[in-house]
């Protein structure tokens, strides 16, 4: 299974962490401070995979932001990385070109989309258009109430 | 107006600002807005806490604030709670208790969305408690309407069992089911959570085995492909039948599937479950370059993985891809050269071992392989030792080898290192005399050897000291002055050094047998004894300088008899003298006195401790009496049950005493008074001499 996932920007700042495995606080910290001295900075002509304690540690960079995800051994490496390009994808049809910043101003919605995406640390939908459709009804139903508060303010 | 989330994030980015200053300021703000009846307010303040959470701020203590925000009838203020509690929730946490009826009424509820973003959440944050409650409604919602609930709660299974693996029994064929859902999120799911619990265990899940294979047939989603020829390496550990069944498939996707993804999880499937087909293993081979003559490092990386399982088949495959090996050592990549480093350690042989540790060895001392030292020396190390040394032909090589990697001076590995250096010392006759010598080069610039244990250093002047009698003249004095040398002292190592120092020079002595040694080893023993600060070196160092003044020259001789090593079974033979027997009695005073009358008095009975004193049956029958009336009395001692005890009946004597006393309070005075003097505490004399004089 996948234990977390890691957002991290070039800067070594966290922009969205997501765990599925428990893990204290302090261990959290410890994790992303490892994580981040093994993977940013790593020549991107390298492999992909890296091994981290009993864990193996997929990371790919997309633009600014360098993409985690922690796996069992056990895993497929590579349907790992498929796993994270389609997080990607899903994150581009959604924001529409997305940037780092569009997940720096709007991480709920990253977090809302990785939860369509992926639960208790498996891929559980495989459609593009079907996470977005879901996330689209979320998104409809908040619209509304908000213009049902506005209009009640007015 | 208090800020909205948005605008914490704006006020982070900014440049100027000092960054601790605004933190700080929002967290005050926070700790007051979260407190506020209203809910708008409320959750504004939970979502920039949020974000201070990913800055590292602790998030735990507005645990119950959280739950408020959950429990709004807002989609949005219950989304936002959500996601705060999958963040901050942990299985341990003290709010789950609150928050279970919270998750009953929404996995009952009929808003298909609120329940959908609680699953989310409940997935990261369940526990053996909430699965317990909650494991009912999960499996009414394995029938909802609607696929997307159905599909998430077939993975919230999952974390169910793992919780509560006594809920499996009862719910896992209504799991089950759910692979014949017409809906493919469904069957996802639910193959996902099998494939886990297959691995904790197979047989259990076995059953399902027919409508897996017939998703296997017919299912084109690689995910799925995947999970299912994991599932099906595990149930095959368990019915071997399926061997011949799941090979059609696997042939087939093995030769139809494009994915990389696909071809490489068959590959490893075959590798494991159809070592013997030879028809498999060619097709195999044909895929290999694909792999490893790869431009993608990925697929290099898993190319060399496959090749560690084929090789571990069949070690003939080594000598074709020796090349490959080779290369992926010299790679830029970490990860392919820790790859690479395995591969060695299967594919050497005692031909290619020199050639193997040379280059090991060279590869260490390379700057852009300071991440992976330590497995490097590990390699050598294991290489060398490889089931009692099979693959070393010259020893002596062996040991310089290993004098060399002492001088890498890596803190992990001395502990190994130096057992690995006596060992091979001890066991091979041959290599000692070498051995001694290149010890004694080494141990030349013993400054430069210290470290947090002197494991090595430790090994190194045991052996000098120990086979010191291959030494010629001229060594000798080498040895002698070596571990005569002041600056020892100076150097603060660990004791273990300082205790073989003071071995060493009996030692040397010993073999030497030469009066001026012998004034030399005195010297340097009387020096120690006083000037290293360990007590037990300085205790050694008085030992051996007892014996070697006070003693007889003649009675040393029998040190002089070289101890061989002897098979740890070996000592079972040797029978333990009559003193060391079973009822030697340490301190009588703990089992009796003599009172003045010239009458024993006995303590405890025991039957072995009569062994040694000279009785008459009739004295012993007496004695034992005596003994068993003083115990009946005694109030400390506790009498042996006759009998088992029922559990939960209060005996009924306690009961009575109890009615007794609150009757007449004086009974407990008059108790007291009946009593007999408490017996003698027993007195240890350490002083006194083991055998007597």
């Amino acid at each position: 299974m996948i234990h977390f996932i890691l957002l991290i920007s070039r800067h070594g700042k966290i922009r969205c962490s997501k765990y599925f495995s428990t893990y204290s606080n302090k261990e959290r910290e410890k994790l992303q401070k490892e994580i981040k001295g093994l993977t940013i900075g790593r020549n991107s002509k390298l492999c992909n995979f890296l091994e981290y304690k009993e864990m193996i540690l997929v990371a790919k960079r997309y633009a600014s932001l360098y993409f985690v995800l922690g796996q069992d051994k056990e895993e497929n490496e590579l349907i790992s990385l498929e796993v994270l390009q389609f997080f990607v994808e899903i994150l581009d049809k959604y924001f529409k070109n997305v940037c780092e910043l569009d997940i720096i101003f709007n991480f709920h919605k990253a977090y809302y989309l990785l939860d369509e995406m992926l639960v208790a640390g498996h891929i559980i939908e495989t459609s593009k258009k079907q996470i977005l459709r879901v996330i689209a009804n979320q998104d409809e139903i908040m619209e509304d109430a908000l213009v049902e508060t506005e209009t009640r303010s007015s | 107006m208090s800020k909205s989330a948005t605008d914490v994030i704006k006020g982070l980015r900014k440049g100027k600002i000092d960054r601790t200053a605004f933190l700080t300021t929002v967290y005050s703000e926070i700790r007051e807005e979260v407190k506020s009846s209203d809910l708008v307010i409320k959750t504004n303040a939970i979502r920039k806490l949020f974000i201070l959470a990913l800055e590292g701020y602790d998030m735990e203590w507005a645990s119950f604030h959280i739950l408020e925000v959950m429990s709004s009838d807002k989609f949005s203020q219950k989304h936002s709670g959500l996601l705060a509690a999958s963040q901050c929730f942990k299985p341990n946490s003290d709010i789950l208790f609150l928050a279970t009826n919270f998750f009953r009424r929404e996995l009952v509820g009929n808003n298909t969305i609120d329940t959908c973003i609680s699953i989310n959440t409940l997935s990261c944050i369940v526990n053996a408690d909430m699965s317990k409650e909650l494991l009912n409604d999960c499996v009414t919602l394995l029938n909802a309407s609607k696929p997307i609930l159905r599909k998430k709660v077939c993975i919230l299974f999952y974390k169910l069992f793992l919780q509560y693996p006594d809920g499996l029994i009862a719910c896992f064929e209504r799991l089950a089911e759910k692979l014949r859902d017409e809906s493919p999120g469904v069957v996802m799911g639910t193959v996902n959570t099998i494939y886990e619990l297959s691995r904790i265990n197979p047989s259990f899940v076995l059953f399902t085995a027919q409508a897996l294979y017939e998703i296997l047939n017919t299912t084109t989603n690689n995910f799925v492909i995947i999970k299912l020829i994991k599932l099906f390496i595990e149930l095959v550990k368990v019915e071997p039948r399926l061997l011949k069944k799941i090979s059609i498939p696997f042939t087939r996707i093995l030769t139809s599937n494009p994915a990389k993804s696909v071809e490489f999880e068959v590959i490893m499937a075959i590798c494991v479950l159809f070592h013997d087909s030879d028809d498999m293993l060619r097709i195999i081979l044909q895929k290999l370059p694909g792999f490893l003559d790869s431009h993608d490092p990925n697929l290099k990386y898993l190319g060399l993985v496959i090749l560690h399982k084929l090789i571990q088949i069949n070690i003939e495959y080594a000598e074709e891809y020796k090349i490959f090996i080779m290369e992926a050592l010299q790679s830029k990549d970490v990860t392919i050269r820790l790859r690479a480093l395995e591969l060695i350690k299967i594919t050497t042989t005692s031909k290619s071992l020199v050639e193997t540790i040379k280059n090991l060895l060279i590869e260490v001392e390379k700057p852009t392989n300071a991440g992976i030292k330590e497995e490097l020396i590990s390699s050598c190390l294991y290489l060398l030792s490889f089931n009692q040394y099979e693959l070393v032909e010259d020893f002596k090589w062996m040991f310089e080898v290993l004098l060399q990697i002492v001088n890498f001076k890596t803190e992990i590995h001395e502990a190994q290192l130096s057992s690995i250096m006596l060992d091979v010392v001890l066991r091979v006759e041959e290599l000692r005399e070498d051995a001694c010598e290149l010890s004694l080069n080494t141990l030349e610039i013993f400054d430069t050897l210290k470290s947090e244990k002197c494991e090595a250093l430790t090994a190194l002047i045991f052996i000098i000291g120990e086979f010191s009698s291959y030494f010629n003249e001229e060594n000798l004095g080498r040895a002698l002055s070596l571990v005569t040398k002041p600056r020892w002292e100076l150097l603060n190592f660990h004791e273990s050094v300082y205790n073989a120092l003071s071995s060493c020079v009996f030692k040397i002595f010993i073999r030497a047998k030469e009066d001026r040694i012998f004034d030399a080893c005195v010297k340097k023993l009387q020096e120690n004894s006083v000037q290293i600060e360990h007590m037990e070196s300085q205790e050694r160092s008085l030992l051996y300088l007892n014996i070697l003044t006070t003693a007889d020259k003649e009675k040393l001789n029998f040190v002089l008899k070289p101890f061989l090593p002897i098979h740890p079974s070996a000592q079972n033979f040797i029978f333990p003298p009559d003193a060391l027997q079973q009822n030697f009695i340490v301190n009588d005073d703990e089992l009796f006195t003599t009172k003045s009358d010239g009458t024993i008095e006995y303590y405890y009975y025991r039957e072995e401790d009569f062994g040694d004193i000279p009785m008459t049956d009739q004295e012993k029958k007496v004695a034992k009496q005596n003994i068993k009336d003083k115990q009946m009395q005694d109030p400390y001692y506790i009498k042996p049950k006759k009998g088992k005890k029922k559990k939960g009946k209060k005996s009924k004597k306690l009961e009575e005493k109890v009615e007794e006393i609150k009757e007449n309070p004086d009974i407990i005075k008059d108790e007291e008074a009946k009593k007999p003097p408490s017996p003698k505490k027993y007195s240890v004399n350490r002083a006194e001499p083991l055998i007597p004089t």
